[in-house]
């Protein structure tokens, strides 16, 4: 049986339409239906919806974020200026207040006869006052570090909360720290207002009363190292205990999170 | 005709390349310095670091030293 070529293709070209219309009458009554195409539609449409909402979420988040760091960091810079120029005017003060006192023992340390016990004492009369502002400024720094490291901490609560953690305890314990280190800035203050000045009656009564103030400095410097300012590191390490306990916490915030609600 | 070709490859080309970095904008890949700085400055081990590193410090040293010169008064 030969067939011609013209033949075989308008055989070709005729099945060809057959299998078309043959496809295309089934798919088109399949999109008459007013079902499950169109639902399906529409829940691609709502999906992309929310995708979208949390994406947006996210961004605000994030940016909010970024602000808060910002008015962090400025409210950590302030709180350092602010903590330091309260310690030089309670310094001045202070000064002030002993101006009189002092310039007796000045002047008493000068009418010594003895001219090494003389050195000695000018020495250490300076080097009293020396120790209590080098102490208080060292305190006042190890507050403004603690403070930077609160800071940090809150950040880091801030994303856990973003990742639907519960970070209320850790938020606690933030509050508790800033009260510790506001109350140690307090006492470091309290500090840096004290004068130690030895005053004496008689050159035989000068080593009793240096022995006398170094002391009391010693009492106070420990005092304040042991109460006020271990209590704040204490406060800080209480938070960054709490905020250990908060699961994956080191997540950082991401767009992907799964739509709870699609309807 | 060659000429034409040429721009054609151009044209797609920079299609390719706008359509990558578009990609690695919406995956995170091209965050600013501030976004990085943000996300590595506080995970847990760094702030753990930090404040093992706060030494509150002893006065003792300070304050010894003026012992020796009180006992020769």
């Amino acid at each position: 049986m030969n067939l011609s070529p013209k033949f075989t293709s308008k055989v070709l070209i005729i099945l060809a339409i057959a299998l078309g219309v043959a496809f295309a009458v089934p798919a088109r009554a399949h999109n008459h239906e007013p079902s499950v195409r169109g639902e399906l539609k529409e829940r691609t449409k709502d999906l992309r919806q929310d995708i979208k909402n949390i994406k947006a979420g996210f961004k605000t988040e994030v940016s909010d974020i970024k602000s808060k760091r910002e008015a962090l960091d400025a409210r950590l810079k302030d709180e350092r200026e602010t903590a330091k120029k309260r310690l030089e005017t309670v310094r001045e003060e202070a000064k002030k207040v002993a101006e009189t006192r002092r310039a007796e023992v000045k002047d008493k340390i000068s009418k010594l006869r003895d001219e090494k016990k003389k050195q000695i004492a000018t020495r250490l009369d300076k080097q009293l006052t020396h120790l209590n502002t080098q102490w208080t400024d060292h305190f006042n720094n190890v507050l403004n570090h603690l403070s930077k490291i609160l800071g940090k901490v809150e950040l880091r609560a801030d994303k856990a909360k973003i990742n639907g953690r519960d970070v209320s305890a850790v938020g606690t314990a933030i509050q508790n720290a800033k009260t510790a280190i506001e109350t140690a800035r307090t006492a470091v203050e309290t500090q840096a207002k004290k004068t130690y000045i030895a005053s004496f009656s008689s050159e035989d009564k000068l080593g009793a009363a240096f022995k006398t103030v170094r002391e009391q400095l010693h009492k106070d410097l420990f005092g304040l190292r042991d109460g006020a300012m271990k209590s704040a590191r204490e406060a800080v390490q209480s938070a960054l205990q709490a905020l250990k306990g908060v699961p994956h916490v080191n997540e950082e915030p991401k767009a992907t999170t799964t739509p709870s609600q699609t309807q | 005709m060659n000429t034409s070709k040429t721009w054609l490859w151009i044209i797609i080309a920079i299609g390719a390349l706008a359509l990558i970095v578009w990609a690695a904008g919406q995956y995170g890949f091209l965050a600013s310095k501030t976004d990085q700085s943000l996300l590595d400055s506080d995970v847990i081990a760094d702030i753990s670091n930090d404040l093992n590193s706060v030494d509150i410090g002893t006065p003792s040293e300070d304050l010894k030293q003026m012992d020796a010169d009180i006992n020769s008064l």
